[in-house]
């Protein structure tokens, strides 16, 4: 069977599962993951598309151990397979540690705040290598709140270089918006804090496009880098980095 | 361009061509293929990319929509 020549293969790191909303993971796409348990050093890049309900014959819960074993990825795609919060919390916690890990696609999926919040803490890691992240399509709800802790969460990060939240129900919904200047300026002050030279050189300055429901930060970023004092605060902090190592 | 007969592209993969480097198409295989594709990758030493499509089908492992990019 093609499970057992997995097993032995030594060159195959890219592996797409693709299904259909009529598939679960099936019995074929089960037994290709059980294989990459047993052999998972080589694989870089892990793709399961379009499969919907995941969750059904315990596809989550595979998904997560291969996620665990697999520890040289570099890049998850989960994209549209009905991923939900509960599923999602054990696969953030298999990839914990996987310091090669540098894009995670799981737009078009059921994730929510809680599934958000718990990424959003392994972006605090300082082992997390992750710098492409796409939560676009999903049950996200951003409230001011939120948008307060995604920002905090952000702030001593300097891997991730995109993120990507458009399409939740913030969109949508406009009981829940968030005042877009507010917004703006939560994470004005998260690329750039100018309150002092101090807090403009701890700002973050490794993010460079955000999609947020109500407001696109790449523009504001774009805007920072023609403005010639911000420049040279950043052009400072070059200077001090390099003074300090 | 027609799309070769599954059997070359075993063959290819048995030899372990290593020009056969990126090449996609979609075949629709039985379980005796499947078996044979088992034993070709497990020696393979150049395939990079394993892309298995089940959608339109059962499920099982008795025939399903492999897709294979090598």
């Amino acid at each position: 069977m093609l499970f057992d020549g997995l097993k032995h293969n030594s060159s195959i790191c890219k592996l797409h599962l693709k299904g259909d909303n009529r598939n679960t993971l099936s019995d074929v796409g089960i037994e290709i993951l059980r294989a990459y348990q047993a052999n998972s050093n080589q694989l870089t890049q892990f793709t399961i598309e379009y499969f919907v309900p995941l969750q059904q014959n315990g596809g989550g819960g595979i998904v997560a151990d291969t996620l665990r074993c697999c520890t040289n990825l570099k890049t998850i795609d989960l994209y549209r397979c009905s991923i939900t919060d509960e599923q999602l919390l054990p696969m953030i916690d298999a990839v914990r540690g996987h310091r090669q890990l540098e894009e995670w696609e799981l737009s078009s999926n059921s994730i929510s705040n809680v599934g958000c919040d718990a990424l959003f803490t392994l972006l605090e890691e300082p082992n997390c290598n992750i710098q492409f992240l796409n939560l676009q399509a999903n049950d996200i709800n951003l409230t001011h709140e939120g948008t307060i802790n995604l920002a905090n969460g952000l702030t001593n990060n300097t891997k991730l270089q995109k993120l990507i939240l458009h399409h939740n129900p913030t969109d949508r919904n406009a009981e829940v918006n968030v005042d877009p200047s507010i917004v703006e300026d939560i994470f004005t002050q998260l690329i750039c804090d100018t309150s002092s030279i101090s807090s403009t050189f701890s700002s973050n300055h490794t993010l460079a496009v955000l999609s947020l429901p109500l407001v696109q930060v790449q523009q504001l970023t774009e805007n920072f880098f023609k403005d010639t004092k911000l420049t040279s605060l950043l052009k400072l902090k070059v200077t001090w980095q390099s003074r300090r190592y | 361009m027609n799309q070769p007969a599954f059997q070359d592209i075993l063959d290819r993969i048995k030899d372990n061509d290593p020009t056969l480097t990126a090449y996609r198409h979609t075949y629709l295989l039985n379980q005796v293929d499947f078996s044979a594709l088992g034993v070709a990758v497990g020696e393979n030493t150049h395939l990079e990319e394993l892309n298995v499509d089940v959608r339109s089908l059962s499920g099982d492992i008795s025939t399903f929509q492999c897709c294979l990019m090598v």
